[in-house]
């Protein structure tokens, strides 16, 4: 069983008690635990199930790496799925819970997958659920997908705080072991800026930590001088928490800081930094070695166990075998031993060894047997006993040991995920079957030059003193090769030279295990991918890694195939006959470790998911009851409905108030680009169809914008303030479009104009005051003389109200008298709540976006994007009259003349009238002939002016079924009859407007 | 100039418009340059500078434009008449006081306050200068002025204003300083 030593434990504070539950059940933990070494610590050995078969699982490793010990951790709005337990402290009162299994952990029902495991081989989706068809929509696949997954998706709102944080370095620094430590120490004082991200919450990685005794006090010494040496040094950040997820190109790096030292919520955040170099001293991995019966819980890597024991007061077991194939391994056999845990056996891949610490652990008392290796593990839910074989056979059992764990250790794996995100390539290094960084071939930055430097156990040196010996070496040569200042480092080296970690490679034992046994071999542990199914892959033809990868699930779980990829790979070499470099390796790709969705989104979520642009009338608006439509990224008013009204009575009444009395709109949101220039009105000419040069001061025109394929852009008012400046007004989303679009026509095509373009969308605000009586509201203010010969129909002047400045348009969108008064946008409230006061007597009242767009559809006015779509011209929508014909050029001009922009069969707009006069045509809905659409419906209304329904549309040859009836299909499936019309509902001559 | 009342560990206060002209100009012709020398006394400055005189900030925007700001607002006789001449080059020379809407950042975490939304190297600031940036924050348009590493000017679209204080409020909540281990 598992426990804890009643002393001991670096990372614990033991005055400190920490209640969690697991499963339902209440534990205990200390202060510093994570929740792997609190349930380890409680005996809990069996933690989770597996993918596919619903094996039992246990705690497989220390770290990031882990496989199998997924958890659902926190509660409500604090839930979160697959969070590995390896890596997350306990807290008070936090809630533990296994996943994938049903009804109980201990008692799961589809673990009967295992028992019909030799029919769920690789591919057997695929091979199984072909028939029949139908079956696999309404059975096979929902059954599977039930039966699938791990953890289950949060329900409620995550309330944890995430956030994004950009920062710029010189140098970043991957790993704070010996090699990170060392790196900084000889990076600094050279005028660099230096980051170092450790992804623990302590630096010094193993080296300190796997000393032995004697060395102890030495390497104490070096690394707190080490630290000292940091934490004085100005150009050196160091961030602790914090795991490299993903690097990219040009020095961009994702990092994901955990600060998990916080009582009620964890700080999550996500780094982007821009680095110039990066120094990547990420380590190593223990591989483990694949035997029959691997996957049982009690089953651990050799270092992990090590680190349970020193880190946490923690023991995997109290009798416990180790199979290794190197001497590095043999440290787990002596701590455990001088705890006084027994150790029966280490079993030895390899023919002998002599080394330091084999003879240490035989000198304890170890019983040590080389050339044998684990041929079975006996136990349902935890290990029980191991069975000795020879490496060399089919796996006979020679020998049974009772135990209640196995420690196992198939050498180290650099951890390279990060070189190769970015481009780095590998090379296979046979004599200790591992990939490792091509020094030939880095990453590059974005000057093309080389930009990742990889140091200690991640370029495959291991041993603490060549580590201490190439850093200093290689940063030297490093500084030198940047032309940063040269500052030869030198730093002695403390430590002996060992070769501890290197051993010859060993991946599956026993090497001629029989096909049995092969078939209770797993590599995969969370995919459940075994040596047969990779055997399989291989003989049905999935000969490329990649593909034998998704075939089979190798690696393709939460963990990335951290504790797999290299002895799958091997697995699928010697089944192809080929060299394990000649079969290339999988792709690693980022992130390197799961990060959470809410990470990604960071703090944009909520108030800041979307930033929305509001009007200098928005609070008065709010205060008077707005409801609201988004416009582009505006919030704009779309109807004002008074207490116990509904929608349809609001739309009438707003509507019926700018018909018949005067109605008051904000309009601010339309863009307003000033245009000035010796050659303004050239440059207008060449942007808009019609003419805008001969435009005289004081003046407004209507002008239409195509883009080059001849096909409606936007729209607006365009004003001549002066001879050289004009303000052309576009649609409330178009304006940041437009303004690029000018832009980039005078900065490529006509940079030779003299003209120059200022936005002034938001400086000033826009109020539109419309109806019959809006002359006379705006008479009440002494000051203006707003007669029609004063200021006839598309003319403006400038004024005040009061003392507010104004610009007056004599423009509508409405079809009834109407003015637009532009404001200095700090003024706008003020000048809106004038307009109120002044025609309370009139009745005025506001109207929003929707009474507008009826208005509008009732005088047939075309709105861009509702009427246009992007593949509509001019002359589609009748306005034939705007396109120029005197002008030599203008943008869209040429496309004009192609002949499918002239084909009889474009649509063209008509309006619309409804046969049943009550019946609103739904939008968007088709026009039929013969059963096939001719058209579709761009805009419909129930008009409170006409008492009818009215729509506008695009038909098939529209203008010349005018006085036809069509069929319209309803979203019901309905037919609506509806006769074509002119598409001016109201006023076609014009007489209210032009007023 | 108004504190925001916020749970932060900056201080931000909401300044509103600041009276301003944005100037659009061919660097290149000297007459337009010589209307903002004789008018202003200031040079055009560089790329992600700002020069400062007489109350009078001229901020590069693009390399033909420029943000003139009158903070203390005892200018404005100054800025007509600039004004006035500017519109006789060609250049243009335009009122966009009420376009946007400043806050001031005060405290040692200012800098690291806008790190949490701007992309822009800050790392690398010349505080001794006047920097004056350009760029993002979260998904808006920002314009950073520098007065110090303590005291920094930011202003957005004053369409953005309820969504910068809503981000001040989020992200520059006590408790989540950024801060390097050592």
């Amino acid at each position: 069983m598992s426990s804890r030593l009643p002393r001991g434990g670096s990372r614990v504070n033991r005055e400190k008690l920490v209640d969690f539950r697991f499963n339902g059940k209440n534990l205990k933990g200390f202060d510093g635990d994570t929740v792997a070494s609190a349930l380890l610590a409680n005996n809990e050995l069996l933690v989770a199930r597996s993918f596919k078969y619903h094996r039992p699982r246990g705690i497989f490793t220390a770290g990031e790496e882990e496989p199998n010990a997924l958890m659902g951790i926190g509660e409500g709005s604090f839930f979160e799925p697959n969070i590995r337990a390896t890596e997350v402290k306990i807290k008070q009162n936090m809630n533990v819970n296994s996943q994938n299994h049903w009804p109980s952990l201990r008692f799961d029902f589809l673990s009967i997958n295992n028992l019909l495991a030799r029919f769920f081989a690789a591919g057997f989706y695929y091979k199984t659920f072909i028939w029949p068809r139908a079956a696999w929509k309404y059975i096979f696949e929902p059954m599977i997908r039930r039966a699938s997954g791990l953890g289950k998706a949060p329900k409620e709102y995550d309330e944890e705080h995430y956030e994004h944080i950009y920062h710029n370095t010189d140098i970043l620094i991957i790993g704070g072991g010996l090699a990170g430590i060392t790196a900084a120490k000889a990076l600094r004082d050279r005028g660099l800026s230096v980051m170092l991200c450790e992804k623990d919450s302590v630096m010094g990685g193993r080296y300190l930590q796997d000393c032995k005794s004697e060395d102890r006090e030495r390497y104490k010494k070096l690394y707190e001088s080490s630290i000292e040496i940091l934490k004085k040094s100005k150009d050196i950040a160091v961030k602790l928490n914090t795991c490299v997820t993903g690097i990219f190109d040009h020095g961009f790096v994702l990092a994901y800081e955990e600060n998990q030292g916080l009582n009620v919520t964890t700080k999550k955040a996500l780094w982007k930094i821009r680095v110039k170099n990066i120094i990547l001293c990420t380590g190593a991995i223990e591989r483990p070695i694949v035997f029959p019966d691997n996957d049982l819980p009690g089953i651990m890597l050799a270092a992990s166990a090590r680190d349970y024991l020193q880190k946490y007061g923690v023991l995997l077991g109290d009798r416990l075998v180790l199979t290794t194939n190197n001497d590095y391994a043999y440290k787990t056999a002596i701590e455990l031993k001088q705890v006084g845990i027994d150790v029966p056996v280490v079993l030895d891949a390899r023919a002998s060894s002599d080394g330091p610490l084999v003879k240490e652990a035989g000198a304890l008392g170890i019983r040590i047997l080389f050339g044998k290796c684990i041929g079975k593990v006996e136990g349902k839910r935890k290990v029980d006993a191991v069975g000795i074989c020879s490496v060399n056979g089919e796996g006979t059992i020679e020998e049974l040991i009772s135990c209640n764990a196995v420690a196992v250790s198939g050498g180290w794996t650099p951890n390279v995920n990060l070189w190769s995100h970015c481009g780095g390539k590998l090379i296979w290094d046979g004599d200790l079957g591992f990939y490792r960084p091509d020094p030939d071939k880095t990453p590059v930055g974005k000057d093309g030059e080389t930009n990742m430097l990889a140091l200690g156990g991640c370029a495959g040196v291991f041993s603490n003193y060549d580590i201490q010996d190439q850093v200093p070496r290689k940063i030297n040569q490093f500084a030198s090769r940047l032309k940063i200042k040269s500052k030869r480092y030198i730093e002695p080296n403390i430590f002996s030279k060992e070769l501890e970690r290197n051993a010859p490679p060993v991946f599956v034992l026993p090497y001629g295990a029989s096909k049995d046994k092969q078939k209770r071999m797993y590599i995969d542990f969370q995919n459940d991918v075994k040596v047969s199914d990779l055997q399989l892959a291989a003989q049905e033809g999935f000969e490329n890694v990649e593909h034998a990868k998704r075939y089979t699930t190798l690696g393709m779980a939460t963990d990335q195939g951290k504790t797999s990829s290299i002895n799958g790979i091997y697995v699928l070499s010697q089944s192809l006959g080929k060299s394990v470099d000649t079969i290339g390796h999988t792709t690693f790709r980022p992130p390197y470790k799961p990060i959470p969705l809410g990470l990604i989104a960071g703090q944009y979520t909520k108030k800041l998911f979307k930033p929305i642009k509001k009007t200098p009338i928005d609070k008065w608006n709010s205060i008077n009851n707005a409801i609201w439509e988004p416009v582009a990224d505006w919030r704009r008013a779309y109807a004002y409905p008074k207490v116990n009204e509904n929608l349809e009575d609001t739309l009438h009444r707003e509507v019926l108030s700018v018909r018949k009395n005067v109605g008051l709109l904000d309009s601010s949101t339309l863009g307003k680009i000033m245009v000035k220039g010796p050659d303004a009105g050239q440059f207008l000419d060449l942007i808009y169809t019609n003419m805008m040069s001969s435009l005289k001061t004081g003046k407004c025109r209507y002008g239409l914008m195509c883009n080059e394929a001849g096909f409606v852009f936007d729209d607006g008012v365009v004003a001549r303030l002066n001879e050289q400046t004009f303000l052309c007004h576009t649609t409330s989303g178009g304006a940041d479009r437009v303004y690029a679009w000018f832009e980039e026509w005078l900065q490529t095509e006509w940079h030779h104009l003299k003209v120059f373009i200022i936005n002034l969308t938001e400086q000033y605000s826009q109020i539109a005051i419309a109806g019959p009586k809006a002359r006379e509201v705006l008479q009440t203010f002494k000051s203006i003389d707003l007669s029609p010969d004063k200021l006839p129909f598309m003319h403006f002047m400038e004024t005040y109200i009061d003392d507010i400045w104004v610009r007056v348009y004599r423009i509508s969108f409405s079809g009834e008298l109407s003015y637009e008064l532009a404001v200095n946008s700090n003024q706008a409230e003020e000048l809106w709540n004038k307009l109120l006061k002044a025609g309370k007597k009139y009745k005025i009242q506001p109207y929003g976006t929707e009474a507008l767009h009826i208005l509008r559809a009732e005088k047939g006015f075309i709105v861009v994007g509702d009427e246009t779509d992007g593949t509509v011209t001019p002359q589609d929508l009748g306005m034939e009259w705007i396109v120029s014909k005197k002008k030599n050029d203008f943008i869209g001009k040429k496309a004009f003349s192609l002949p499918h922009l002239n084909a009889r069969v474009r649509k063209q707009l008509v309006g619309i009238l409804t046969l049943d006069t009550d019946k609103v045509l739904p939008d968007g809905c088709h026009a039929l002939e013969d059963g096939k659409a001719i058209g579709h419906v761009t805009s419909t209304y129930f008009s409170p002016t006409l008492k009818r329904s009215i729509a506008l549309g695009l038909i098939e040859n529209g203008r010349s079924r005018i006085g036809s009836a069509l069929e319209f299909e309803s979203s019901s499936k309905e037919s609506i009859f509806a006769k074509l019309v002119d598409p001016s509902f109201y006023d076609m001559e014009g007489s209210k407007q032009n007023g | 100039m108004d504190k925001i009342k916020l749970d932060s560990f900056v201080d931000v206060y909401l300044i509103g418009s600041l009276s301003s002209l944005n100037i659009r100009l061919d660097h290149t012709d000297k007459k337009s340059v010589s209307v903002v020398k004789k008018n202003i006394g200031i040079e055009l400055p560089s790329a992600q500078k700002a020069l400062e005189r007489n109350g009078l900030t001229l901020c590069f925007v693009s390399d033909d434009e420029y943000l003139l700001l009158n903070e203390k607002k005892q200018n404005e006789s100054l800025l007509n008449k600039f004004k006035k001449q500017m519109n006789l080059t060609t250049g243009v020379a335009e009122n966009t006081s009420d376009l946007r809407v400043w806050f001031l950042i005060k405290g040692d975490q200012a800098l690291n306050a806008l790190k949490k939304g701007v992309p822009i190297n800050l790392e690398k600031l010349q505080i001794s200068e006047t920097n004056f940036l350009r760029t993002k924050l979260g998904e808006i348009q920002i314009n950073i002025l520098f007065k110090s590493y303590n005291e920094i000017l930011v202003s957005v679209l004053r369409s953005h204003k309820e969504y910068m204080i809503d981000w001040f409020e989020v992200c520059t909540k006590r408790g989540t300083e950024i801060n390097f281990d050592f």
